[in-house]
């Protein structure tokens, strides 16, 4: 079921707009996500400063050069 | 006779620099291109990069294949770094150790996808996967990462030494990135290098970064490619040349704010130097030993 927590991470990765929404209502978003509950408590357990900061880099990148490292 | 088998420094492509690049290629030993912008080149400028590739060593830098991952890595993707590898023939070509999409999203950038087996066994198959396409093994890049992936149950060093054991594939040792990854969590970033399975590595990224604090003034260290690498990146440098054992690849990456090249020369001048320190340290403890 990795491929289900990749997808969701993935999911709040590409949007900020999704990122501040899973950290609003964590376990009502991962649920409706489809995320299997046996990844519910990493998800639950993310630090909601480290995602709001990687969220706004990719966002920032993705704003930039699709071809930066 | 050297001791040791040969290190190169050199420096990553970058058309702003172009001119500089060939003005002092004398003091170039190898140069990387990034792939994914050549994707679309004109015949006459991959004619010059396979010309460039006759040169000087030339390594092909990919950013988008999305190795670490359960998802299988795309084999359009990989057709395409096989023709351009095949029409430039460079010395290798790399590829980092992360994840860019998957169920249809496209983060846009390198991500840490959760250390764990499942994504090990989804990294094993790609890396097989695009030796198959691209006809060798990619050397495979360590990243930098200001959020813990969720989910792990390895740390990152962990995970890296078992892609390796996992695969022949050699390690591309991003210095910057790894010691950002040890300023943003907190550990010791000579510990962590220590960690890594040194007589892998190959070739070696240096960069430089930025501290940026967030809203909760929560400082964090990111490897934007804007800045000089900073001192601590060169000492690492030496240690690792102190304990590798290959003859080590070192590129010098900016992406942005380029400096004059007189300090662009300077900055591959601190690498040889640090290179021939970690050397002699090596040769003294051999000969110690012996």
């Amino acid at each position: 079921m990795n491929a289900a927590l990749e997808i969701f991470l993935a999911r709040l990765y590409s949007s900020v707009l999704e990122a501040e929404s899973f950290l609003r209502e964590r376990a009502a978003y991962a649920r409706a996500a489809g995320l299997p509950e046996e990844h519910l408590r990493d998800v639950l357990a993310i630090d909601a400063g480290a995602l709001r900061f990687a969220a706004q880099s990719f966002e920032h990148k993705r704003r930039g050069s699709a071809t930066t490292r | 006779m050297n001791q040791f088998p040969r290190d190169r420094v050199g420096l990553a492509w970058r058309d702003e620099l172009a001119v500089d690049i060939h003005i002092h290629l004398q003091d170039i030993d190898c140069l990387e291109i990034l792939a994914d912008r050549e994707f679309r080149a004109s015949r006459p400028r991959i004619a010059a990069l396979r010309e460039l590739a006759r040169q000087v060593p030339l390594s092909l830098h990919s950013v988008a294949l999305g190795l670490a991952s359960s998802e299988p890595v795309d084999e359009k993707r990989l057709a395409r770094i096989a023709e351009l590898a095949s029409r430039i023939e460079p010395d290798h070509w790399s590829e980092h150790l992360a994840f860019v999409r998957a169920g249809g999203f496209e983060i846009g950038h390198l991500a840490a996808a959760p250390y764990r087996p499942e994504t090990l066994e989804g990294t094993l198959r790609n890396v097989e996967r695009a030796r198959r396409a691209v006809g060798s093994l990619p050397h495979l890049e360590n990243i930098a990462t200001t959020i813990r992936p969720p989910g792990s149950v390895w740390s990152e060093e962990q995970f890296v030494g078992q892609v390796l054991q996992g695969t022949s594939a050699p390690l591309l040792l991003d210095l910057h990135n790894l010691y950002a990854n040890a300023w943003n969590f907190g550990r010791d970033p000579v510990e962590l290098l220590r960690a890594l399975p040194l007589e892998r590595v190959r070739s070696v990224h240096l960069s430089g970064g930025r501290i940026v604090r967030d809203a909760a003034g929560v400082a964090r260290l990111i490897d934007d490619h804007l800045h000089d690498p900073p001192d601590v990146v060169f000492d690492l440098l030496r240690m690792l040349a102190a304990h590798a054992t290959c003859g080590l690849t070192v590129i010098l990456e900016r992406d942005g704010q380029f400096p004059d090249f007189s300090a662009v020369l300077r900055q591959l001048a601190l690498a040889r130097a640090a290179l021939a320190r970690g050397r002699e340290r090596q040769a003294l403890s051999r000969s110690a030993a012996a």
